[in-house]
């Protein structure tokens, strides 16, 4: 009896510490979202203002006149020098881009790119440079790493992209799920560097 | 019919008895997780301030003996009076900020919650002597070891809501992880890829 009470005793102390315990986790964790967010270090893609390019065609803007045959693509714009554009640029490296992503790299401050291009074995006929900066001024564009949604040739949607994730995430289901498995790596761990996006 | 009656005359208070050991064995739990906003709701009803640390461990400890009271021996009588007892200080507590017009957390779980001391306290009186005396018209007769088991149940039970909370918060410090990682990584091999140019 007295053995029955003490392993009980025993149990609940047990049990209470171990309830204890996990709250206090999840109050550190709370803790560490909360910085995350006074950082600005949250992975979450900002809506950006495409302005008058809502809705245009992408050859409009100075994008390859394929663009505007395609229902659906994703652009992703990068510049040479940005730190979160190399990290999605790494992602990228060497691969076959998934399908339906044009990359256009904007050269900033110094170089034409090559250097960049070359870094990241970034060759093929969805990837350009925009080296007079002549389709981000079109478009009104003026922060990188960023994307344009195209759908039915059209842009309909810019925004930030802070991570990997992100940019797979806005890549359409099917190859987005293609490009993970390619890449033999689970979602959760594709979340690199995040940010606030940086300027050009 | 005869039978479904009798089963529930044997449910119904067994219920009656595991409700409130729950509610208290969690309140307990989630009150330990958070003692000093507890203690601020002691010194607002009038404890004295030296006097409220040790007031709100001895609530914490009443509330989880009670429960575990409950669910261990059920046959015996006091866990259901210190029911009784603990919610008579509560509808006390309720109404004590009710009468000094004040708004007093009420940190009944801990740091969950944002609700205030008053009504809520004193309309659930009358609940809580319901279930005590329900419990205690027919006693349940479960044995200490299935108690035991009861408890630990509950115990388990809580300790998966805990991770249940956790581990989204867990999966996105996760990923953070190996954002800052990879980061880290890639900043080293630019900065020796410069070097190297």
């Amino acid at each position: 009896m007295i053995l029955t009470l003490a392993s009980l005793a025993l149990i609940c102390a047990i049990g209470a510490v171990v309830f204890i315990q996990f709250g206090a986790m999840i109050e550190m964790f709370e803790q560490i979202r909360q910085m995350r967010i006074y950082l600005d270090m949250v992975d979450k893609p900002t809506v950006l203002d495409l302005g008058a390019s809502q809705g245009r065609l992408a050859s409009g803007a100075g994008l390859p006149a394929n663009l505007d045959a395609v229902p659906r693509a994703l652009v992703l714009f990068l510049s040479n020098k940005c730190e979160t554009c190399r990290t999605l640029a790494a992602a990228l490296d060497g691969g076959a881009l998934p399908p339906h992503l044009w990359v256009v790299v904007v050269p900033v401050l110094s170089g034409d790119a090559s250097q960049f291009l070359e870094d990241f074995r970034l060759y093929g006929d969805r990837i350009l440079v925009d080296a007079d900066h002549a389709i981000t001024e079109a478009i009104g564009l003026d922060i990188t790493p960023a994307a344009i949604a195209i759908e039915e040739g059209r842009m309909v949607e810019a925004h930030t992209v802070p991570t990997v994730r992100q940019l797979y995430a806005s890549l359409p289901m099917v190859e987005r799920k293609r490009a993970l498995a390619r890449k033999q790596v689970r979602e959760a761990d594709l979340v690199v560097v995040a940010t606030p996006s940086d300027a050009r | 019919m005869g039978a479904a009656a009798a089963a529930a005359a044997h449910a119904i208070p067994a219920v009656a008895q595991v409700i409130p050991a729950v509610a208290l064995v969690w309140a307990a739990l989630l009150k330990a997780q958070s003692l000093d906003a507890f203690g601020r709701t002691l010194k607002a009803l009038g404890v004295p301030r030296l006097l409220a640390p040790s007031t709100a461990m001895a609530v914490v400890a009443a509330e989880f003996a009670t429960g575990a009271g409950l669910l261990l021996i059920p046959a015996s009588a006091w866990p259901r009076l210190l029911v009784c007892l603990l919610a008579l200080a509560f509808a006390g507590a309720g109404l004590t900020a009710i009468a000094r017009k004040r708004s007093i957390a009420c940190s009944c779980l801990g740091a969950v919650g944002s609700h205030k001391l008053g009504r809520r306290q004193v309309a659930l009186l009358p609940a809580w002597l319901a279930v005590a005396g329900l419990a205690q018209a027919r006693p349940p007769d479960w044995t200490l070891q299935e108690g035991g088991l009861l408890l630990g149940f509950l115990l388990l039970s809580l300790i998966a809501t805990q991770i249940y909370r956790e581990i989204p918060l867990w999966r996105e410090l996760h990923a953070d992880r190996i954002t800052i990682a990879v980061s880290i990584a890639q900043s080293t091999q630019s900065g020796k890829g410069g070097g190297d140019h």
